[in-house]
């Protein structure tokens, strides 16, 4: 039995060379891009002086960067911060894409359909370098859009990038208006895949529009959802380096500063390589560990599996 | 077999990460032995002559009090080789500028310019120009680069003193204590030491000089307040003396039209507006690293004195009055003068003279002498407003713009500081070429398409001087007749329409008119010029944070002025401020008992 499976398990190998010689080019990639430049992760834990080469003599010193990152004044703030805007982004990232999936599949007119899902769909491409000029802008408590409109109803205005009180919120909801277009693909794709004629059946009982969702589309969505949503655990850590980067400032340090804000500041500015590549070292492993679990989850709950 | 797969594949990530981390720890004893073995060698095979860190600590000292004693080459001397050499360069020059590109347009490219040939022709050197970038922050990623991959030029710019002890550690650069003085020559060695030799000590890593301080003019450190004459005149007002007049200014100012502001601000306003808090007895520079002595004779971080609180008072009364806009405390600089000094929204701002450069670029043009139109708008300079001081204190560095290091390896060093001897003959030695070497037609910082360069310390002053001594302030004329160089130069470009020329340097209504009245008896010196100490390149990033966060909580009232600048004191010294300071007083004590 064991040998018949062996046989088969090569015969498929050899019958399927030329898919795997396809392969080949993406697997280098992914060795030289990906697996070699781990060799890097031993700065983590070395004095790391540039001038000496990353095969020069470099002081080792054990968990030194790491103990250096945990002293850090602002640390515990940045580790608070991320978890908070990437936990806002992932719940009301995941409902506003899910909504407008939802909405797209109840719109009867085709052109509509298109016409929004393509202008949703559009800012995704949009780098928020540009964007941050353009929501600057926007947002600006002098002259912008949205605080003329709110004047209008006699709110003072609010400096959005630059009060603590609102620059999370901002985060938030600029992110969700960049990406929830994109975002809602999947789900309209579950939605389209959910068997017509359960629709015919509640429709035939009686079902109004609204029962429809609640009872059909939304449990038939619902394996997706959980599914993306443990999987979007692996980016718990990833608040959005390019948005909060091109939006934050010192004013508001207190609620928008990252880890890779942070990482980018002592790296790159800095020049500090050792407790730069420590902190993502660190980021990696409890990305591995949240994203493994997730997958376990997803596996075991739900019988998901990439391979 | 699917979920065989997965279970390896999830296994193989794991190991390769806990194998990074194993390799790491099981290589470190054999890293280390690696790298002592290395050490050893590379010690044995140079022989002395590349000496690490740890040189001889007196004659840093010495070379920090007395500077250059005797020199072997005389003003106007430098070395001419007899057999071609090369030597590579790395600096911050922007090779495709538009500058660049018009004088490659006009058949003088910048790798074989007048400087290039001028080092050819009468020295023997080839100068070659590697990587050159010109924004600061992708040149030192490329420099650190450089330096891991081993493939640093000869000699190469260094803008981080961090780096330079970095270098100097592996041994990857030259000491240059006595090199230094057996080739200076007596015009570079003028130069450098003209505004006292304390300026070696940022060059000094454990006692030997391993980096030349890229000398520049310490009138870099002022800072201006540039005022629309025009719009004084349509509110009816004086030129400010004071700060509260500076306010009322701002007010009517705001009032003159809708989408006014009263005072253009920026997040960098601690380093591009100092005037601020000079009105007021505060005593920072525009880098932020000012140690000022005590009466007990230590030294002290500026920037948290009790005597910065005038500044944030005045800030913050001018925030909450809504003449600074809430916006511009996320801007940069540049893009608020972009938002409301270009856009004419703005006739007050702070900021150091160059900034002339961008009321030219915003095609601003000077209403003196006869020259722009009626109803253009008028910019000039003002003495600094007083706020609670009698006299407005200036804090300066014996200022370099950064250092140059020589390649271990190059195989002429000396050759660098000949060039720079050569240098400054070109410029200011008895038989210069000003007129055609510091400024031409097409590049008005000709002076800075050289490979390396250093300036006087009175390079702006000099022209200023000789303009103001031909000019009738009173009808704004200019007797040419009595102009020379470099005056002539300065006011040829003036009449060319470059009206930075004017805002910067002009015998009028100019920068350097405040300049003339306050340098150098109002400078205040900065105490500590040394490289950075470890806890210092640790933890400084952090300390700057604590103090950003802070300082623009208490412009914007989110923060009392009293009870948040004390705990920002706090947190700063908890930070580790209180062990720079200790250290830095130590070394302090060092080099000048």
């Amino acid at each position: 039995m064991k040998n018949k499976s062996k046989k088969s398990g090569w015969k498929q190998f050899k019958r399927n060379i030329p898919l795997h010689l396809m392969l080949l080019p993406a697997v280098i990639l992914v060795l030289v891009f990906a697996y070699i430049p781990m060799y890097g992760l031993v700065i983590a834990f070395q004095n790391f002086n540039a001038a000496k080469g990353i095969f020069g003599g470099q002081k080792w010193i054990g968990l030194g960067n790491f103990t250096y990152i945990f002293t850090l004044p602002s640390i515990w703030r940045v580790f608070g911060n991320t978890l908070i805007i990437a936990v806002l982004k992932i719940i009301f990232g995941t409902l506003a894409a899910i909504t407008t999936a939802l909405l797209l599949n109840e719109c009867s007119s085709k052109g509509v359909k298109k016409s929004v899902q393509t202008m949703i769909y559009f800012p995704h491409f949009i780098s928020w370098i540009i964007l941050a000029g353009v929501f600057t802008d926007i947002l600006s408590p002098t002259d912008g859009v949205v605080n003329s409109f709110l004047g209008l109803f006699g709110v003072k205005p609010i400096y959005f990038l630059g009060d603590n009180k609102y620059f999370r919120g901002t985060l938030v909801v600029t992110d969700i208006w960049k990406s929830f277009g994109y975002n809602s693909i999947v789900y309209l794709a579950t939605i389209t895949g959910i068997d017509p004629s359960l629709y015919e059946a509640a429709s035939i009982d009686g079902a109004g529009r609204w029962k429809q969702v609640w009872h059909i589309t939304l449990p038939g969505m619902s394996t997706i959802i959980i599914l993306l949503t443990i999987l979007s655990m692996g980016n718990i850590l990833n608040a959005g380096f390019d948005q909060v980067f091109n939006l934050y400032s010192a004013a508001v340090y207190d609620t928008g500063d990252i880890i890779d804000t942070l990482v980018y500041r002592l790296g790159l500015q800095g020049a500090k390589f050792g407790p730069s590549t420590a902190v993502g070292l660190l980021k990696s492993i409890i990305s591995l560990v949240l994203i493994s679990s997730a997958y376990l989850i997803a596996w075991k709950k739900f019988d998901y599996t990439v391979f | 077999m699917k979920k065989l797969l997965a279970i390896l594949l999830a296994a193989v990530l794991v190991l390769s990460l806990a194998a990074c981390s194993g390799s790491g720890e099981s290589t470190a004893d054999e890293g280390t032995k690696e790298a002592e073995a290395q050490e050893a060698e590379a010690e044995a095979e140079e022989g002395g002559e590349t000496e690490p860190a740890g040189g001889n600590y007196q004659t840093a000292i010495d070379l920090y009090q007395n500077g250059v004693k005797e020199y072997k080459y005389k003003a106007g001397e430098f070395k001419k080789y007899d057999e071609p050499i090369t030597l590579t360069v790395n600096n911050t020059h922007d090779l495709d500028s538009d500058t660049f590109e018009a004088m490659r347009a006009a058949g003088e490219p910048v790798e074989n310019g007048r400087w290039i040939q001028y080092f050819r022709d009468d020295m023997n050197i080839e100068w070659v120009f590697g990587w050159c970038e010109s924004n600061s922050a992708d040149y030192n990623q490329k420099l650190t680069l450089s330096m891991s991959e081993g493939a640093l030029a000869d000699v190469f710019y260094v803008s981080d003193q961090n780096m330079i002890r970095q270098l100097a550690e592996a041994g990857a650069i030259l000491p240059l204590t006595e090199l230094w003085q057996d080739n200076v020559n007596e015009t570079l060695g003028r130069i450098m030491e003209e505004e006292g030799t304390a300026i070696y000590g940022t060059g000094i890593v454990d006692g030997e000089f391993y980096a030349l301080p890229v000398k520049m003019p310490s009138t870099n450190t002022y800072n201006h307040c540039w005022i629309r004459r025009d719009w004084l005149e349509k509110v009816g007002m004086d030129v400010p003396s004071t700060m509260d007049e500076v306010k009322e200014v701002a007010k009517a100012f705001k009032e003159l039209a809708d989408g006014n502001i009263g005072l253009c601000f920026s997040k960098d306003f601690m380093s591009e507006m100092e005037g601020v808090f000079w009105a007021f007895g505060g005593q920072q520079n525009s880098r932020r690293n000012q140690w000022n002595k005590q009466e007990d004779g230590t030294i002290a971080y500026a920037e948290i004195q009790d005597n910065m609180k005038g500044g944030f008072e005045w800030l913050r009364d001018m925030y909450a009055e809504g003449l600074i806009p809430q916006e511009s405390i996320s801007m940069g600089t540049y893009d608020a003068l972009a938002n409301y000094v270009a856009t004419e929204k703005c006739g007050l701002f702070y900021g150091p003279h160059w900034y002339g450069f961008q009321l030219q670029n915003f095609g601003f043009k000077t209403q003196n002498y006869g020259m722009g139109s009626e109803g253009e708008a008028d910019w000039i300079e003002i003495p600094l407003p007083k706020g609670t001081v009698d006299t407005v204190i200036i804090p300066g560095n014996n200022t370099n713009d950064g250092w140059y290091c020589i390649n271990a390896n190059c195989e002429h060093p000396e050759a660098v500081i000949q060039t720079l001897n050569a240098y400054v003959e070109k410029l200011f030695g008895e038989n210069n070429d000003f007129a055609n070497f510091f400024a031409c037609d097409l590049n008005s910082g000709e002076w800075n398409a050289s490979p390396i360069h250093v300036l006087s310390a009175t390079v702006d002053l000099d022209p200023y001087w000789i303009l103001s001594k031909a000019t009738n302030k009173e009808t704004q004329e200019v007797d040419e007749s009595k102009l020379y160089e470099p005056g002539t130069s300065y006011w040829n470009y003036i009449k060319a329409g470059l009206s930075a020329y004017q805002y910067m340097f002009g015998p009028i209504d100019s920068c350097f008119c405040y300049v003339d009245e306050t340098y150098p008896q109002n400078i205040l010196w900065n105490e500590y010029l040394f490289i950075p100490t470890q806890t210092y390149t640790d933890r400084w990033g952090s300390l700057v944070e604590i103090l950003d966060n802070y300082e623009i909580k208490i412009v914007t009232g989110e923060l009392d002025l009293d009870e948040g600048f004390a705990e920002m004191v706090q947190k700063f010294n908890e930070a580790g401020g209180a062990v720079i300071s200790e250290e830095y007083n130590e070394i302090y004590a060092d080099f000048t008992k």
